[in-house]
């Protein structure tokens, strides 16, 4: 190093500072020089090209990269010739030439950021999951790269199925639950059966299912730990697998005129309020891979757990296979469907009922023939989830089950979750509800109708529906929008 | 085959592929020392397959082409601990019986061939959901 000696000539021995002042200054000479252009490949073939001093760290150019890839520095991986760059090293020390090209993924968020990666992961699928009424997220929706994950139809039961006992398929008869709903008293007594809960129990008990359960569901994710905390509060549990409240509800139905399941709704008109009107869980559960039961629709229309059972292939819901246990007949689920369904037929049958905003609010009333969005794992796994709020609102027999920190917007954002209006189905009752979402779609859905305006989507009532159809999920809104051109 | 492209062009096509990234998206190659005139010693990554365990996780591996390259298969290494029936668990060897390529090797088969493959073998059925150790343990 001449440098070194350079400076005794017009200087006292310099000072530490001094020496690297002067060997900095001669890096950045040589970085004038050198300066390098290359290309980062990011996921989904997006190329950023950087042209950079060679002499700063691999955490600065993360840093550098974070805004136009999309992905924050402490998630980037990058990768050169076969090695993974690490944060202390120079870009130098690697020997990247003009021209060349580093790979950039996203990896998990490194274990010391991994809490705030968690929230900040909850919070973005917040703005995307079009946050539930009043939480209005401030930051700009940024178009989220898929992450290596992208494509989520992976059952994330498959692997818990293994070693969990669930009753066998037999049980459902030899059509496979496909026949007509069982009656409520066969449930009752599957509900009473030790198995059936103790099956139950331990699949809620398990907390990688819940983990599962959660990711697999953007919405669920987007409520945070509550939903977390909620689905593994002994009270949840308890109602889940009680079947004396679910012997409540069938009460409650019977005395309302509905039949057990809701089916005598669904001859005529009132089938199109209370079949159509709510996306009665599992009904907005078929994919196209379930084709061979479209015929099968109408009848389960109505009957959720009827639906809920009729999709054991279904891939993408976690809770149809959950359930599917229970005997084609999904005990919290069909109740409130069916409840819902006498809410918007009951008092004059008017099958256009649902159609009042004002009535229900932001509730995403498919239409009747409307029963099978893309997306609609999230929606059944919502509903299956969400349904005790929705049986909250008409008798509140499940006020247990609240944890105390669950107030009434985070009731809210359940209901949202769930697909219904608050205020909906309880209002049709005159039982205290919450206040109805009626707010104008373009406020509820705005982030979500920016993020498809982006994608090139223009029309904005076609948005509005679709987004209305996948229960806000701008990826269902996007398959629903491509699938019907 | 009318020629044979001799170890070093073939090596050093390899190199300028794995350094473009005109190569596979999943893996990556590239030499371990560039200085290296033999260009023996490469380093690999794979990005875990998605619907797998290996799901956003790196692997790394090392490769190693020793003086008959391409007439017989590199040896690979494991530097992250993965767990896959062709690996030795206790080295990070990749057992070249157990993967097919190595198994079956031809001359045209290239390094990426190997890490495509066992990226491949990672999301194979009965490999995707193996216990695999926490991220960024090494052998």
């Amino acid at each position: 190093m001449s440098s070194s000696e350079t400076p005794s000539k017009d200087a006292p021995p310099p000072y530490p500072s001094d020496s690297a002042d002067s060997s900095s200054a001669d890096k950045a000479q040589d970085a004038d020089d050198e300066t390098i252009s290359f290309t980062v490949k990011s996921i989904a073939d997006t190329k950023i090209p950087m042209t950079i001093n060679p002499f700063i760290s691999v955490a600065d150019l993360k840093q550098k990269l974070a805004e136009p890839s999309s992905i924050p520095a402490d998630r980037q991986r990058l990768i050169y010739s076969g090695r993974v760059l690490k944060d202390d090293q120079t870009v130098a020390s690697y020997k990247i030439q003009n021209g060349h090209t580093v790979h950039l993924v996203k990896g998990a968020a490194s274990t010391a950021s991994a809490a705030r990666g968690s929230v900040g992961g909850s919070s973005a699928s917040t703005s995307a999951a079009g946050a539930a009424g009043g939480s209005s997220s401030g930051g700009a929706p940024t178009p989220q790269l898929p992450s290596m994950a992208a494509g989520t139809g992976m059952n994330p039961l498959s692997r818990l199925t293994n070693h969990i006992p669930l009753p066998s398929a037999d049980m459902f008869g030899p059509d496979g639950g496909m026949g007509p709903p069982p009656d409520p008293e066969q449930v009752l007594g599957m509900m009473e059966s030790p198995e059936v809960r103790a099956s139950m129990n331990a699949l809620l008990q398990n907390p990688a299912l819940l983990d599962s359960l959660i990711q697999s569901n953007p919405m669920l994710q987007a409520m945070g730990p509550e939903a977390r905390r909620m689905m593994q509060s002994e009270e949840f549990r308890r109602m889940m697998t009680d079947p004396g409240i679910f012997r409540q509800m069938t009460q409650m139905q019977r005395a309302m005129g509905v039949g057990p399941f809701g089916r005598g709704m669904f001859g005529g008109a009132g089938g199109a309020g209370g079949a159509g009107a709510f996306p009665a869980p599992g009904v907005t559960d078929q994919t196209p891979a379930d084709q061979q039961q479209q015929g099968q629709n109408e009848q389960a229309a109505g009957n959720a757990g009827g639906a809920a059972g009729q999709n054991p292939g279904m891939p993408m819901n976690p809770f149809a296979a959950l359930f599917n246990p229970l005997g084609g007949a999904n005990p919290m689920g069909t109740p409130p469907a069916a409840g819902a369904g006498g809410a918007a037929g009951n008092p004059p049958l008017n099958p256009f009922m649902f159609l009042n905003p004002a009535l229900f609010g932001g509730a995403q009333p498919p239409t009747p023939g409307q029963a099978q969005t893309p997306s609609g794992g999230d929606q059944a796994a919502a509903s299956g989830l969400g349904t005790p709020p929705g049986g909250q609102q008409q008798q509140n027999p499940f006020n247990p089950f609240m944890p105390p920190g669950l107030d009434l917007n985070q009731l809210q954002n359940m209901m949202q979750v769930l697909g219904m209006a608050p205020g909906g189905a309880g209002g049709a009752f005159g039982a205290p509800a919450a206040a109805p979402d009626n707010r104008p779609p373009e406020e509820i859905y705005a982030d979500q109708l920016r993020q498809l305006n982006d994608m090139g989507f223009f029309d904005f009532d076609r948005n509005v529906t679709a987004l209305r159809r996948s229960g806000g999920s701008v990826q269902g809104a996007v398959e629903y929008l491509l699938s019907n051109l | 085959m009318s020629s044979k492209v001799p170890r070093n062009f073939r090596l050093l096509e390899e190199l300028e592929k794995g350094e473009k990234g005109q190569g596979a998206e999943a893996c990556s190659l590239g030499l371990d020392d560039g200085d290296d005139i033999m260009m023996s010693n490469w380093n690999g990554t794979i990005l875990g397959p998605p619907h797998s365990v290996h799901e956003n996780r790196i692997y790394s591996v090392k490769l190693h082409c020793d003086e008959n390259y391409p007439d017989v298969p590199p040896s690979v290494q494991f530097i992250s601990r993965v767990n896959l029936p062709c690996v030795d668990q206790n080295t990070g060897q990749v057992i070249p019986t157990q993967l097919t390529c190595l198994a079956q090797w031809k001359r045209d088969y290239t390094m990426e061939h190997v890490l495509v493959e066992l990226r491949r073998s990672m999301a194979h059925p009965s490999n995707r959901k193996l216990p695999q150790a926490p991220e960024g343990s090494t052998y």
